[in-house]
């Protein structure tokens, strides 16, 4: 098989690695929270997760889910029969979509109350 | 339908309920008000059905969802065999194991809620979290 470096090989690697990424992120995601019955234990665990590498890493993670879904939106938008002419204009909206939620969100995940 | 074909389809409709559902997990545990995830405030949404069905229903769905995509994959680089087959063993005793932990998760807080160390989870106003609910600025330990 030979790669080509088109908009929608872009655009299915983009989709695989950061479904992969998601999927390994629940495991420590549900490791975190099977201590919700004990507030304090609960409380500690979120405090870790309130550094500025963690909240960064979080923000990464967004970016990520954004990236997945905004794309799955298109390949589901594909699939139900949007003419394939318009797969470039919806990846790059998806993807400027994304970025731009992404960017919004940068001072309430890094600095924000949460 | 064949078994394939409904496999897949069953995973573009996990697709939308997760793109959906994760608009309203991320507003509701990020950005839906300050300290979003605080234990308090958190328990108090659990303490209403309609969020634990909709965990519920998220929970199956991320699950199922996740084991596809990545059966895909295997399914792409990986020969019928043994590996194969290892592959496929895995991905389901993980994603067994993935939803038994989730809905242990979603009982321990129905249980929290049914037996709450003073004070009542549900008898907060919203907004408070004062009295013993333990404020994650004060249990910053692992910093």
């Amino acid at each position: 098989m030979r790669y080509r470096l088109t908009t929608g090989f872009f655009a299915f690697i983009l989709n695989r690695l950061s479904g992969v990424i998601l999927a390994v992120f629940l495991i420590p995601h549900f490791f975190s929270l099977y201590f919700i019955g004990d507030a304090a234990r609960y409380e500690a665990i979120r405090g870790f997760y309130d550094t500025p590498v963690m909240r960064f890493s979080e923000l990464a993670l967004l970016g990520i889910v954004l990236a997945h879904g905004l794309n799955g939106i298109r390949l589901i938008l594909l699939e139900a029969g949007a003419p394939t002419r318009l797969q470039k204009v919806f990846f790059w909206t998806a993807l400027s979509a994304g970025a731009l939620i992404l960017l919004i969100s940068i001072p309430h995940m890094m600095w924000g109350a949460r | 339908m064949k078994k394939a074909a409904f496999g897949w389809l069953l995973s573009r409709a996990s697709a939308v309920v997760l793109v959906a559902g994760l608009a309203v997990h991320f507003s509701a545990n990020h950005f839906g008000r300050p300290n979003a995830s605080e234990h308090g405030i958190v328990m108090m949404r659990l303490a209403h059905p309609g969020w634990m069905a909709f965990y519920a229903v998220f929970l199956l769905a991320i699950i199922y969802h996740a084991a596809y995509g990545l059966w895909g994959i295997a399914l792409e680089y990986l020969k019928k065999g043994r590996v194969l087959s290892a592959v496929k063993s895995a991905l389901v005793i993980l994603s067994a194991l993935l939803v038994i932990a989730g809905l242990w998760i979603l009982s321990d807080t129905q249980m929290l809620l049914a037996n709450p160390p003073a004070p009542c989870y549900k008898c907060h106003s919203a907004g408070s979290t004062a009295g013993t609910i333990p404020s994650g600025r004060a249990l910053r330990i692992f910093q």
